[in-house]
């Protein structure tokens, strides 16, 4: 019995083993992209040659020639770079060239890139040479002072308590002792840095590139050839996201500077207005991943740069002309058993949920964002109407007009023929 | 020759008028009254305005269920829809006149007259696009009567657009005619020019469908070979066919490109003389017998 159950366990186990995914791992020569995005810098990697990499024009963005070791990661279609395993720079020279012809060398160059509210949020800043050196000195030793302040108020604190102990004792036993005074919390250290590494800074105007690592000794790097594609926005605007009173959680984007916004009346909308810019969609999409299966050539995305919660907006309406300011907002569940929340402003001391200019529908309405002079900020204008929401059947009838016509002159026709012509059918 | 030299140019051009232009003008009154008095065109005008009443009643739908729309321009795929629709029988009944005419023997017996084979296609070319005219004005009613009952917004670029169609129409027409100059039966014309026009549709279709499918670059599938050959078609056809003319028309109009739109429209109408020349030297080579 034992001896089968043992078999049994080996043959559970066989296939399980047989299966494990070992991807096999190629040192090779490989570009790690920091990538100017409006989101923050995005880091990807162009393992392969085929691999187009994208930049946007008028920022700056780093390329980095590395060599690690590379593998295919089958789950996800992409080549990955095992950094742990290999990360070793590759000396020499950038070389573009257009068209065949170079256009410069670049060399490496010290950067880093830092995040001054934190990793996750606010714009990212990229330093190069001797300024990434200074810069990340700098966070080191806010670093280390935030570090030493930190560790004095945890230590100030444990006294802090103890002393508020003993002061309670003190008391118990009817002594009256002086209260010690609370220590004050250092300021939250937000500034991230990434370490000091070496790149090639890259802002180059718009246009198709061929870039090149040329090393120390006057040789083309073996597998560091590719295609770089700068690019830049079609079209500028105002992007609105919307979000409505009903369905707080799904907002809907009204980018195109021409698009009207259709809702029930007495609907009530916020308007989070954002600076924004037209891109291609393949390009912006290999530009955040250059593995990227999507994205699309032909195709138009509006991404947003910045917000403009700060501006006011114009409302141009049946009861007038009024201007407000956005506002931070809360959702609050209802209780009981039945599902449903309202939005509220948020009391003092509450966090909120989201911000925008509240609009409540009445009939149409013209919105306009308005700069610090009060003038109207271009591709800002929306126009916000109520469709009639009621029968279909004029839907059904306004067709049938052109064929009634159709059906008329027909007839007249063959009446000024007296019924003896046929009237000749297209 | 010292006379014709001293010949005023006021009297040479009326003489050229007399011999051809009157036949032809002649000829677009009749074609135009012919094909103004029959059903057909008017039927296709109530089947675009159709479309367009579902396309509307989809979007009113979603206002009533989510509360709020955001669209660029409620008209624009059912315009789409409808100048393809117009296109595709317009070139279809320039086809088939020509075809019908030419097999039984009209065309024969107008050459006997002082029509050559050009002015004979130039007025059925002119009877059509104006033609196409009177029922883009239809169109624009129904568009007006359905915004008013809806209350979505018809646009001034959707009326720009519709206008500017023209140029993409008559390219429609002249490759109509073209097809009829080479085939010489009616119903292989017919087959033939709604082979053309379904098939354009059809990769453009295609085509949209394969760009959407997700492909690595530095993989070679069959999704990307497949998208490929689609893109590597449609790409000439939508310059070879006049109705890829039609998409690039309005969608430069409708984003608000009135020079492209403008440009586009330009090269549909030089696309429809070289074609209308082509069908002429088409129709001398084949033969006005049946």
């Amino acid at each position: 019995m034992n001896r089968t159950i043992i078999v049994l366990i080996f043959l559970l186990l066989g296939p399980g083993t047989a299966r494990a995914q070992v991807p096999v791992k190629e040192r090779q020569f490989v570009y790690g992209i920091n990538a100017f995005a409006w989101e923050g810098y995005v880091g990807s990697l162009s393992a392969k040659s085929s691999h187009t990499i994208y930049v946007l024009a008028g920022h700056r963005s780093i390329l980095s020639a590395r060599e690690t070791l590379v593998y295919f990661w089958p789950i996800t279609g992409e080549y990955r770079a095992d950094w742990s395993g290999l990360n070793a720079s590759v000396a020499g020279n950038l070389e573009v060239l257009q068209a065949g012809h170079a256009v410069t060398v670049l060399p490496r160059q010290a950067y880093v890139i830092q995040y001054p509210n934190g990793p996750d949020s606010g714009p990212a800043i990229l330093y190069v040479g001797e300024e990434a050196e200074r810069r990340y000195r700098a966070f080191v030793e806010a670093r280390d002072q935030y570090r030493d302040a930190l560790a004095r108020y945890l230590e100030a604190r444990r006294r802090y308590l103890e002393a508020l102990d003993k002061a309670a004792a003190a008391r118990q036993r009817g002594t009256t002792v002086p209260l010690p005074t609370a220590p004050e919390e250092p300021e939250q250290f937000r500034l991230f840095s990434s370490d000091v590494h070496d790149g090639f800074l890259i802002n180059l105007p718009l246009g198709n590139y061929t870039i090149r690592v040329r090393g120390p000794d006057r040789q083309i790097v073996a597998g560091s050839q590719r295609t770089l594609v700068v690019f830049t926005h079609r079209r500028e605007a105002v992007g609105f996201t919307i979000v409505p009173q009903t369905r707080w959680t799904v907002p809907e984007r009204a980018d195109e500077p021409g698009s009207t916004i259709y809702a029930r009346q007495d609907q009530v909308l916020y308007f989070q207005p954002y600076a924004a810019r037209e891109y291609n969609d393949l390009a912006y999409t290999r530009l955040v991943n250059p593995q990227s299966a999507e994205g699309r050539s032909d195709g138009w995305r509006w991404e947003y740069t910045q917000s403009l919660a700060e501006s006011p907006l114009q409302l141009a309406g049946v009861s007038g002309v009024q201007t407000v300011n956005g506002r931070q907002y809360r959702v609050e569940q209802k209780t009981g058993e039945a599902l449903g929340y309202e939005v509220i402003e948020p009391p003092a001391g509450q966090t909120s949920d989201f911000s925008g200019f509240k609009v409540q529908v009445q009939g149409t309405l013209n919105l306009t964002l308005l700069d610090t002079a009060g003038r109207p900020v271009p591709g800002s204008e929306r126009i916000v109407r109520v469709p009639r929401l009621g029968t279909a059947w004029p839907l059904a009838i306004i067709p049938l007009l052109p064929l009634t016509l159709g059906a008329a002159v027909v007839a007249w026709r063959r009446e000024q023929l007296g019924g003896t012509g046929r009237p000749r059918e297209v | 020759m010292g006379l014709v030299g001293e010949t005023p140019d006021a009297t040479r051009i009326r003489s050229a008028w007399m011999i051809s232009g009157r036949p032809t003008a002649a000829m677009v009154r009749l074609d135009l009254f012919s094909t103004l008095t029959a059903l057909a065109p008017y039927a296709v005008v109530a089947v675009a305005a159709a479309l367009t009443g579902f396309v509307l009643q989809n979007d009113l739908n979603r206002v009533q269920e989510d509360g709020l729309l955001v669209i660029s321009d409620p008209f624009a795929v059912s315009l789409y829809g409808g100048v393809l629709l117009l296109s595709v029988y317009l070139a279809a009944a320039a086809a088939m006149v020509v075809a019908r005419e030419r097999e039984q023997g009209a065309v024969e017996l107008l050459s006997y007259g002082p029509v050559s084979a050009f002015s004979y296609l130039l007025a059925k070319f002119t009877s059509h696009v104006l033609q196409y005219m009177i029922l883009v004005v239809l169109l624009l009613g129904s568009y007006l009567l359905l915004a008013v009952a809806t209350g979505l917004r018809l646009r001034g670029s959707t009326l720009l657009a519709m206008a500017l169609s023209i140029g993409p129409a008559a390219a429609a027409a002249a490759l109509g005619l073209l097809v009829a100059a080479l085939i010489r039966r009616v119903r292989p014309t017919i087959l033939a020019v709604l082979g053309l026009a379904l098939g354009t549709v059809g990769l453009q279709v295609a085509r949209e469908v394969l760009v959407r499918l997700p492909s690595p670059e530095f993989h070679v599938n069959p999704v990307q070979l497949l998208r490929w050959a689609a893109v590597a078609v449609s790409s000439i056809t939508q310059w070879l066919l006049p109705f890829g003319y039609v998409d690039r028309e309005l969608s430069s109009m409708l984003r608000g490109d009135l020079a492209e739109a403008v440009g586009v429209t330009v090269v549909a109408g030089v696309y429809a003389v070289l074609v209308l020349a082509l069908a002429a030297a088409g129709l001398a080579r084949t033969g006005i017998r049946r």
